[in-house]
Formats: structure tokens, sequence, C-alpha cells
């Protein structure tokens, strides 16, 4: 062993304390400096100091996250001074969020009471299922499924079946604005055309309440000029069973009623 | 009209990141979709303040979209970088404002030892992830606590020793060694996948 090699070697003692704190990035003033000027010019130092500085940043990669308040990316969306599109598209994504939350809520307190009122005209006897009554003692169920386009998901679609059925959709494209065309493929083959609502960049969300007399659903469709935009399908072939009329929506054709 | 895809779907971190140094907005919108969450609750877990973790996460990721060109692969995985942006920017936070951190104890039961995987660290894979917790685990107690309290409040040797009242010389042995057993986990980790 040279002189030099006896003189490196006794150098590289000298710093071996100060790695674990040079790769934490806590060790200050003079020591800093000379730790790093050794590191620059020493290749097994600086292959050691970069092991303990993978070591270290590993401990990023097990913090957990949090979903971070409602709002956040509109906020930050103002503080990049973003193009307005573009925020205005996230603030309609959050507000059709939003929406979505206030509709399942809406649906599952209806059928809450559906039950509850079936249980009650039936006087008191328990329900069979939680797929029991709704209004009339008939069977009512949810459903809900995702709209897919080669794989991807770009919204949902919920189906009520019982004695009022309806539909409702929600739809988180991206890109595509225009008219779109809610259709559904029955069991036996027959499609029918449910009505028609807009998507916004992308987005909207829509529902409509059944024809009488619907029958089961295979699969509910988003149709646009360009073909079909995403399909959800009903594993079991979900009964449509309504016995009211559609009520009439004015914000678009056909039966619907939308979210804007 | 035929629907168009987002030019960002399934684009890896550092090809959102090229596009957010060329401009492009929805690369980075889909860039802060991807690590709101990570950036958010590491800023939380140090923090233990939503609001303030809040304006912190949003600097985090303000910084990493305006200094997306001078993003350098070599130096490190994109995720390492951005949550870097975040740590450090949390570190200046709770000194700047005098901000009362969580207690390191907190932060190791509630995060870093946790068994339930983190569905954000894609960057890591699960093994690894479990890996590094068990040789988090594997720390005596006392290590662990000076390496959160250098890594992730950014103290030195001599404020984890005035933190813990311990000597100056015990502070450094304990941080050392703390991170050279985890050095050590994942060479041996490495080695024999």
């Amino acid at each position: 062993m040279s002189d030099d090699d006896i003189g490196s070697r006794l150098e590289c003692d000298r710093y071996a304390d100060d790695l674990p704190e040079l790769a934490l990035g806590i060790l200050t003033g003079r020591e800093r400096a000379q730790a790093l000027a050794h590191v620059e010019g020493c290749p097994s130092c600086h292959a050691e100091m970069e092991q303990l500085s993978l070591a270290a940043d590993s401990l990023l990669e097990v913090v957990p996250g949090v979903e971070p308040p409602l709002g956040f990316e509109v906020r930050l969306m103002e503080r990049l001074g973003m193009a307005s599109g573009l925020r205005e598209r996230v603030r309609r994504q959050l507000r059709l969020r939003q929406f979505s939350v206030v509709m399942a809520c809406v649906l599952l307190l209806a059928v809450g009471l559906g039950v509850g009122a079936g249980w009650l005209v039936r006087g008191g006897q328990n329900p069979t299922t939680g797929r029991s009554a709704f209004g009339t003692g008939r069977g009512g169920s949810i459903e809900t499924e995702s709209l897919l386009h080669a794989g991807r998901t770009l919204g949902n679609v919920t189906l009520y079946s019982g004695r009022t059925a309806w539909l409702f959709m929600t739809v988180d494209d991206g890109s595509w604005s225009g008219k779109a065309t809610c259709e559904a493929r029955l069991v036996d083959g027959k499609v029918l055309q449910l009505g028609t609502f807009w998507l916004d960049n992308g987005y909207g969300a829509w529902g409509v309440t059944l024809p009488a007399g619907t029958g089961h659903i295979l699969t509910a469709s988003v149709v646009t000029d360009g073909g079909v935009l995403a399909s959800a399908r009903f594993g079991s072939g979900a009964t449509a069973s309504a016995t009211m009329m559609p009520k009439p929506q004015a914000a678009t054709s056909g039966l619907g009623w939308m979210a804007r | 009209m035929r629907r168009t895809r987002e030019p960002s779907d399934g684009a890896s971190d550092e090809a959102l990141l090229a596009g957010m140094a060329h401009g492009d907005e929805k690369a980075g919108l889909e860039f802060v979709r991807r690590y709101q969450r990570r950036v958010f609750g590491l800023a939380l877990s140090m923090l233990g303040d939503a609001a303030l973790a809040e304006d912190v996460a949003q600097e985090a990721l303000v910084r990493a979209w305006r200094h997306a060109p001078v993003y350098d692969p070599r130096r490190g995985a994109v995720s390492t970088w951005v949550l870097t942006i975040g740590r450090n920017l949390t570190i200046d936070a709770l000194r700047m404002r005098r901000a009362v951190p969580t207690d390191p104890d907190d932060l190791i039961g509630l995060g870093l030892l946790s068994n339930e995987p983190s569905p954000d660290a894609a960057a890591v894979s699960s093994d690894a992830a479990h890996s590094l917790r068990l040789a988090l685990a594997g720390l005596r107690a006392e290590q662990r606590r000076a390496l959160v309290l250098a890594y992730f409040y950014g103290m030195t040797a001599a404020e984890v020793g005035e933190a813990e009242q311990i000597p100056l010389g015990t502070a450094k042995t304990r941080i050392r060694a703390g991170l050279k057993h985890l050095r050590e986990t994942m060479t041996s980790e490495g080695s024999h996948r």
C-alpha cells in the first residue's frame, strides 16, 4: 500500500462518521463543506453517500397518503394562475362529484324510506332481503356499474329496479363536448334510446325515469356522433320493472334530468 | 366528432414532468392528481395541522410545476423529488412559524410502522415498503426517534441531542446507527432479488 493510499484511507476514516448526517442533510457549516469536498473527490465515499441518501429518502415512500381537503385542486389552479378553461373544468368536476355524492345520499335515503314504508305496509313483518319492498312490497334493488371504454373508467351508471325504475349516470371523460345519447340494450337484444344530454368538456350527469315495462337492461351506453363513448354492463340483466310513466324534463330531450 | 384521449393517460411521471415543462396544463393537472395525496399526507403527518399542511402541499406542488424543466432523472425518482420538496417546505414551515411538530412517536406509530399498505406508494413495490417498515421496526426505539427527528424535522445532531436530552455524541451515534441499519436492510433486500 502506497503512502497516497494510506493517506486517502485515513481521510475516508475521518469523514466516515459524517456521511450519514450529510445524507440526511443535517450537517452544517464547516463540517458540511469539508465532508462535501472529500466526497466529491472520493469515489468510494461518494458511493457510500449515495446508498445512505437512498436509504434516507426511502422513508418518504412509507408515509401514508391523505386525501386533501375539498377544493384543493381548484385553489392550486388559482395559485398557478392557470387558464380559466382548465380551472373551470376542475371546478365542474368538483361540482359533479359533490352532486353525485348528494344524489347517492338522496337515493339511499329514498330506498331506505321505501323499504321502511314497505315494512310498515306489510304490518311490520321482517323484510326478507336488502332487495325487498319499495313502496308496494315489490322487489327493488340498486346496482351501480362503471362506464368503461377500453378498460378505462369514464363514469358510472346506477340503475334502480323497482316500482318506479330509474337510471342515473355520471360521465367524466375529460375531453369530448357535445350531445350524447343514453342507449340501453336489453337482454332480448332490443335497443332503447332513453334520452339525450350534453357533455361539456367530457363532463355531465344525467338521469331518467324508465318507461313502464322496460324489461331487463343488459348494458347502458353513452353514444356520441363518433360512436359508443363508454358502456356499463349489468351482470344479472337488471330488471327495470317500472309501472309508472316517465316524467318529462325540460332540460334535455327525452325523459331525463341533468346536472350542470 | 370522435372522442380523443387525454394526452396524459397512463403517462409516466417523467413524461408528465416533460409536458409540464412545455406548458401542458393537462399534464400538470394529472401530475397534481397523482401526487396531491402523498404530498398532503406527508405534510399533515409532520405538522398535524390540516390548514398549514394544505398551504405547504400547495406550495410544494406549485414548485414542482414551476421547476419541472430542471428535474434531473439521474438524481432520483420523481416521487422522491416531489416528496423531498414537500419535506423541505414542511421543515421550513416548522421553523418559520415555530409550529409544533407532530410527536415523532405519533409519526412513527401512525405512518411509518403501519402495516396498512400505502396505496400511493406506487414507486415502491409493496414488498419493498414492507421490508422498509420491518427495518424500521427492527431499530431500537431511540434510534428510530433520532432518525425521524433528523430526517423529517431536519434537526441537526445537536438539536436531536437537546430534544432527547442526551449528549451530542450519543445523538450522532443513534442517527448513524439508524440510517446504516436501513441502508444495510435495503442492500440485503436488493441482493436477494
